[in-house]
């Protein structure tokens, strides 16, 4: 067990080493570079030329890199080139909001689409699976852009329910906090909660012809147990990849969610870092996201084990 | 466990959820407000600065910040762009080629340390320095002698009587010297002037929050306790904030809405003339556009009218030259300068040789109005067998490429802004960054040097009239139209002048109640 732990941290590693070197490849591959965006109307080209020379990107590119990897290893992610301020606070201050949308989103995904796949699937082609698999569909093709601010719109501006934009940190005011994250969370959990929906029904359907589920209904045990507990568990293995995918996902959407409730997160500071070609920033994000993301998966993978000990265990 | 119990136990959980969503959604919608007594205004602002020294800082988007934490040597009128008394309570550039200042006394920086004529000659060297890039506001400053414990003598290396208006801009902002050299390149994160608010926190992306500078010089002022800058990269959800009462005023606001704006009760809505201008930078050595009838025709086939009141929805005005009616050079004698005439451009084409038209790609940035205003022009130039086709850039790649690789012979923004017109006009057709075919447009750079060997308001006009005259004759660029300023407010805010150079300032705001 061991063993294979370890072999998976070096695959993680690896991972996000090779991770941070294709971006760091294609971020000076793109024309551009910070030196414009700093400059703005006063550049001139010596300006251009002196600045990049400040800046250390007239290095060729490995020495660059390999001067971000051995300040990494001092715990110096560098600064921002446009505004100076260290790369570990600008990340440090906004993961907590983008992690928080993020969790939440996947919240409403799931808590909306499990019910809702495993209703679907129960209620196999009978009106009630047609209405939610329409919705699915809907789900899955709605941007959330466009869904949040119809939420704006209704809740925000309309009844004035819920706030149109900002983001307050749970341990500043936990409700406040809360309501702030509804619309976001449901603009972001929309798609989320379509694909699992879709996903578990098919799933659930497969599990629920198979011999053993029937064993159990000959057996006298009751519908519900066998749905929520046995057959749950047995589609638990897709469930738990989308689950996975989704959470990759998320983190590419909440960039157009947090432009739409102006939430100060990773989102927004990549594109500002992007259109500034701030270096320093980028590769931050790209290193921090890259964690998440691996990590994650390796959360999947001990769920699958969890829910099948065969997997990983050589027995078949 | 029996069924029952989990069965309830799921039940309990969304009941319990279901009471925290209905409660929140009774609770009164939170804005910032900290209570009556203490007014901050809550403004919302596009973009974060990316430093807050004002000389070594270079973007429009800044100056909101920079307003509230400095003072300048020279203060303007938002709407004439007439020069009042800032730090210099008076100037005198009776030979034009200096110019004396006597500075207000009793003015301290926020650090406690006092203003007066060495902090001026200190501030004026730093932004003639390296690092600074404020060095061509500032390059007709030969020296500056401290002539008293409060005067100065800008000593110029030649008449440039641009050099007064010049100083309300950033090179005439005023830091404190003690702060600047013990800060050094962290300066530009702990800003300390003179002005009315003083700096308190920046969160990068999020806020910039500035507090009342109690001990501020001029007496009664501010009204406001503080000023909270909330950056709202997209307009239209900064609209929602201020509809919903999370932000008391924005300036950046979709021309689409302000109609609607208009009549909705709870908001304030102003819509006044600006010099922000949408125009082409042409570079002038760059075929087919290296030919002065061929930039005439292209004049001729834009209509001009026409992008106003689809693009600009009305809001704004046909652009002739560098400046609008709003300015005191306005050149009325000259306007229109090219009139609307397809057919009179398609001779004009043939006549340069070009019977069957002519084809050139324009570089665009990539923000949806941009977008939009290229693809009318383009469908309009068509008319005129003028083949444009568009490729959208970031801002920072179209610089890149068309000013700095010379690769279009065209591009378009909006018009050099400089409080002092003559030096808007050679900064945007002179020798710069900003003339990538390097032609000189004939005659310019004499009408300039006359423009600012004089002190008198009606020579200088009349030289840069005439400047004006040579940049359309030459047919040096493309201008469009004017979009006119817009700004929404709460009800509650009174005393805010938009002014006319799209750089809003909010110090002198009052919130009521």
């Amino acid at each position: 067990m061991l063993k294979s732990l370890g072999r998976q941290v070096l695959q993680v590693l690896i991972t996000i080493v090779l991770v941070t070197i294709v971006v760091f490849t294609l971020q000076h591959l793109v024309p551009g570079g910070p030196a414009l965006a700093i400059l703005g109307d006063t550049a001139t080209p010596e300006r251009i030329d002196a600045l990049n020379e400040q800046l250390g990107l007239n290095q060729p590119l490995v020495a660059q890199y390999a001067n971000w990897i051995f300040g990494l290893l001092r715990g110096d992610m560098g600064a921002s080139v446009v505004n100076g301020f260290p790369v570990s606070s600008l990340i440090g201050e906004r993961l907590g909001a983008t992690l928080s949308v993020s969790a939440a989103g996947m919240l409403v995904s799931i808590v909306v689409g499990v019910p809702l796949g495993v209703a679907a699937a129960l209620n196999r082609d009978r009106p009630a699976d047609g209405v939610i698999t329409g919705l699915a569909t809907l789900g899955v093709a709605v941007p959330s852009f466009w869904l949040g601010m119809i939420l704006v719109l209704i809740f925000a501006i309309g009844l004035q329910v819920f706030p149109a934009t900002g983001f307050v940190p749970f341990s500043t005011d936990p409700l406040a906090a809360f309501r702030h994250l509804v619309l976001p969370a449901l603009a972001l959990g929309a798609v989320g909660a379509a694909e699992i929906s879709r996903q578990l029904r098919s799933a659930m359907i497969d599990v629920l012809q198979t011999d053993f589920i029937r064993t159990h209904k000959a057996k006298g045990l009751p519908w519900r147990r066998i749905v929520w507990k046995h057959a749950m568990k047995n589609s638990g293995i897709p469930l738990a990849t989308i689950i996975g995918l989704r959470v990759s996902a998320l983190l590419g959407a909440t960039i157009v969610v947090e432009t739409l409730f102006a939430i100060p997160g990773l989102g927004t500071l990549a594109t500002t870092a992007i259109s500034n070609r701030d270096y320093p920033v980028i590769q931050g994000i790209v290193l921090v996201t890259a964690l998440f993301v691996v990590v994650t998966n390796l959360v999947v993978d001990v769920v699958y084990r969890v829910l099948d000990p065969r997997i990983g265990s050589g027995v078949k | 466990m029996t069924l029952m119990k989990r069965g309830s136990k799921t039940s309990l959980v969304l009941v319990a959820l279901a009471a925290l969503l209905a409660t929140s959604a009774c609770a009164p919608t939170p804005g910032t407000s900290t209570g009556s007594d203490v007014d901050v205004l809550r403004v919302g602002i596009s973009a974060d600065p990316k430093t807050l020294d004002p000389q070594w800082g270079s973007f429009g988007t800044e100056y909101p910040y920079l307003y509230a934490i400095y003072d300048s040597l020279i203060d303007v009128d938002p709407n004439t762009l007439e020069p009042r008394p800032g730090l210099a309570k008076e100037w005198d550039q009776s030979d034009p080629q200096t110019l004396v200042l006597t500075l207000q006394e009793g003015v301290t920086f926020h650090d406690g340390e006092p203003f007066d004529a060495e902090a001026v000659k200190f501030n004026l060297e730093r932004g003639k320095s390296e690092g600074s890039l404020v060095t061509g506001d500032l390059a007709t400053v030969d020296s500056v002698e401290v002539t008293g414990e409060y005067e100065v003598a800008i000593h110029l290396t030649k008449p440039d009587t641009s050099m007064l208006l010049t100083l309300s801009d950033r090179s005439g902002m005023m830091v404190s010297p003690a702060a600047a050299e013990a800060g050094g390149d962290d300066f530009g994160r702990n800003p300390v002037g003179t002005g009315p608010f003083v700096f308190d926190s920046w969160r990068p992306g999020s806020m910039v929050s500035v507090k009342k500078n109690d001990d501020y010089w001029k007496s009664g002022e501010p009204a406001l306790d503080g000023i909270d800058f909330s950056i709202f990269t997209d307009a239209s959800t900064a609209l929602n904030a201020v509809k919903t009462d999370q932000l008391d005023i924005i300036t950046v606001v979709p021309l689409q809405d302000v109609d609607t704006l208009m009549a909705d009760d709870t908001l304030q809505v102003t819509v006044t003339p600006s010099l922000v201008s949408r125009c082409w930078y042409v570079n002038t050595a760059f075929a087919p556009l290296d030919s002065v009838e061929v930039r005439q025709a292209v004049n001729m086939a834009i209509d001009r009218k026409g992008i106003l009141d689809t693009v600009m929805f009305g809001h704004g005005e046909e652009s002739w030259t560098s400046f609008s009616s709003a300015s005191w050079v306005f050149p009325e004698e000259l306007v229109p300068t090219y009139e609307y005439d397809v057919d009179g451009a398609k001779a004009l084409l043939a006549e340069a040789g070009y019977p069957d038209g002519i084809s050139f790609t324009l570089a665009v940035t990539n923000d949806p109005a941009s977008v939009r205003l290229a693809e009318v022009l383009k469908s309009q130039l068509a008319e005129a067998d003028i083949d444009m086709s568009l490729d959208v850039l970031e801002p920072t790649q179209q610089t890149q490429l068309f000013l700095q690789e010379k690769k279009y012979p065209a591009g378009l923004s909006g018009g050099v802004m400089r409080p002092d017109p003559a030096r808007a006009l050679i900064t945007m057709f002179g020798p710069t960054v900003f003339n990538p075919g390097e032609v000189e447009v004939p005659g310019l750079a004499e009408a300039i040097d006359a423009a600012n060997s004089t002190s008198d308001l009606d020579e200088r006009r009349a030289h840069i009239i005439e400047a004006q005259r040579l940049v359309a004759d030459f047919a040096a660029f493309v201008p469009i139209v004017f979009s006119s300023a817009v700004s929404v407010s709460r009800t509650n805010v009174e005393g805010f002048v938009p002014g006319i150079l799209d750089k809003p300032d909010f110090t002198q705001i009052t919130l009521t109640d």
